[in-house]
């Protein structure tokens, strides 16, 4: 456990001290800033209970978790540090959880203050004389979308990174492994519109996220025991 | 502790059909600052990445403060240092913030920490610019910075490949000064490689030398020089090329020639006098001006040994 703190006490410090770190900090909380201000401030009070909480959660751990991970291991590579980092006595998954539990803490982090943010405005918004919170199942889910999404995101883009000559790379490769899926099933859902429907109607009032959340946890799961096994250092030297 | 700190038993490593590393077998005893010699692409990087256990050789075996390289690199990498190839520092992080880095990745309390960091930047020379980047300083100063880090823990072995490379001669003359003032103090063992035979000579107890991955020689220095001849003569004249070099070669009491800047070299065998070498100069038509005698340096017996194996 010391070894994985010391490796994101390292991370954190990377993010923040280093040249633009602080700009490029605030660059990335511009678009979850924006989210959590406007639509909360359009949908008032319904805000609270609604499924957009969950779906903004999910793409802002989406987007941090993204940004972050592809210089786990590319970045080390492309600033010559990889090496000297892999001659040390840190253990494999402590390198390897210490950079994954970076970006996912760091994107629930974020998700976290827009969760805030977005309660405060929606809260001013519809005052009713009391604070209202979120309904338990938008709170509560919108957290755990996020871990898992986080969690996938920051997986896989350990992979990519373990493997890419630069950042930019991996970035790329990243983006593409996890857009192209997605482009996919939206287009599955344009071409089959009818079925969607239907199937959304059997759905309806069905516990999906639960369902959801469950099988990104495996997936989580999976994608972490993945990791480790393409985690050799000899392999890591010589790309 | 055992007298031995690296054991290697025909420690190969083939990358295709390339043999990086060929057979090596070699001991070096512990609390020595031992040089590990070739040209570029000898094979030397490799044979530090096999023993960091970074790389899975091939065949053969090796034992670095009893441990296995292959089995057990996690004990091994507990209790050495390492400056390899490139620095491997945090360009756009603070000196400081490098070894407090380290210090944490080895375990060092918070107060121990301090106090080395303390000690090493002082000795150095670089506590007063320990908050800067370490991305503007000359490399000459990264190299010392990476000498601390690789010390910072006190490993019972730290490995320095090629810590004064593409430096200045003033910036090598530093890191070499800190190098043998650091490994004393130490009191470390020190596997050192290099292809700058003056440093070798300056710093190294033993050396070994090796090229194409296999090893050629191994001994104190002045034991090599002593190998390689003892005897070097210079001679300074006209007409000295290397048809002469060439015919002097051929003789029986002559360990290697070669011809340089109209200039000859020879390295006599031990125990050969160097009038009848001269006389057979003359005869051949040399015209010979001056002759220098001296004892062979680590270079000269580099050199030597380099031209007997391409031979």
């Amino acid at each position: 456990m010391q070894d994985i703190l010391t490796v994101m006490w390292h991370e954190w410090r990377a993010l923040f001290q280093a040249r633009g770190g602080r700009s490029r900090f605030f660059m990335v909380l511009l678009s979850p800033l924006f989210m959590s201000v406007v639509v909360p401030w359009n949908l008032g009070r319904e805000w609270l209970s609604s499924f957009l909480v969950t779906l903004i959660s999910a793409v802002i751990a989406f987007l941090i978790a993204g940004t972050l991970i592809p210089d786990a291991f590319a970045g080390e590579r492309e600033r010559e540090t990889l090496e000297t980092l892999l001659a040390t006595r840190l253990p494999d998954r402590a390198i390897l959880l210490g950079k994954w539990l970076t970006a996912v803490l760091f994107a629930l982090g974020v998700v976290v203050a827009m969760l805030g943010v977005s309660l405060v405005v929606a809260n001013i918004r519809a005052w009713e004389g009391r604070v209202q919170w979120y309904a338990p199942t938008t709170g509560w889910g919108s957290l755990a979308l996020a871990t898992v999404v986080a969690t996938l995101v920051g997986g896989l883009g350990i992979i990519i990174s373990l493997h890419a000559a630069t950042v930019q790379q991996a970035a790329v490769l990243l983006m593409a492994v996890l857009l192209v899926p997605a482009m996919a099933l939206q287009a599955a859902a344009l071409l089959m519109s009818d079925r969607l429907a239907k199937l959304l109607d059997v759905l309806q009032g069905k516990p999906v996220l639960p369902v959801v959340i469950g099988v990104l946890a495996v997936v989580d799961v999976a994608t972490f025991a993945l990791a480790l096994a393409r985690f050799r250092r000899a392999k890591l030297i010589a790309s | 502790m055992s007298d031995v700190a690296i054991r290697m038993l025909e420690l190969s490593k083939s990358f295709g059909a390339v043999n990086a590393v060929a057979q090596l077998s070699l001991e070096v005893p512990a609390g020595i600052v031992f040089g590990f010699l070739g040209p570029n692409g000898a094979g030397k990087t490799t044979t530090i990445r096999l023993l960091l256990g970074l790389l899975e050789p091939t065949q053969g075996q090796a034992e670095v403060l009893g441990y296995d390289p292959r089995r057990q690199a996690q004990e091994i990498r507990a209790r050495t240092g390492a400056l390899l190839e490139r620095d491997g520092l945090y360009g756009q992080m603070s000196a400081e913030h490098n070894l407090e880095y380290q210090g944490r990745i080895y375990r060092l309390g918070a107060a121990e920490r301090q106090a080395r960091i303390q000690q090493l930047l002082t000795h150095l020379g670089l506590w007063d610019r320990r908050r800067e980047r370490v991305e503007t300083w000359s490399k000459g100063m990264r190299q010392k910075l990476a000498l601390a880090r690789a010390m910072l823990h006190r490993p019972q072995l730290v490995f320095l490949d090629e810590p004064t490379a593409g430096l200045d001669v003033m910036a090598a003359a530093a890191v070499r000064e800190d190098l043998a003032a650091l490994s004393a103090r130490e009191g470390a063992t020190v596997f050192l490689t290099t292809h700058n035979m003056a440093e070798a000579e300056r710093l190294c107890s033993r050396v070994a030398v090796i090229r194409g991955g296999r090893l050629l020689a191994v001994g104190h220095p002045d034991e090599l020089r002593r190998r390689a001849g003892g005897l070097r003569v210079e001679v300074l004249g006209r007409g000295l090329d290397e048809g002469l070099a060439r015919l002097l070669r051929q003789r029986p009491e002559v360990a290697a020639a070669h011809a340089a800047n109209g200039r000859l070299l020879v390295d006599l065998r031990e125990g050969a006098e160097s009038a009848p070498l001269i006389n057979a100069l003359v005869g051949a038509g040399a015209q010979v001006e001056e002759v220098r005698r001296g004892q062979a340096s680590l270079e000269d017996v580099f050199v030597t040994l380099m031209e007997e194996e391409k031979r």
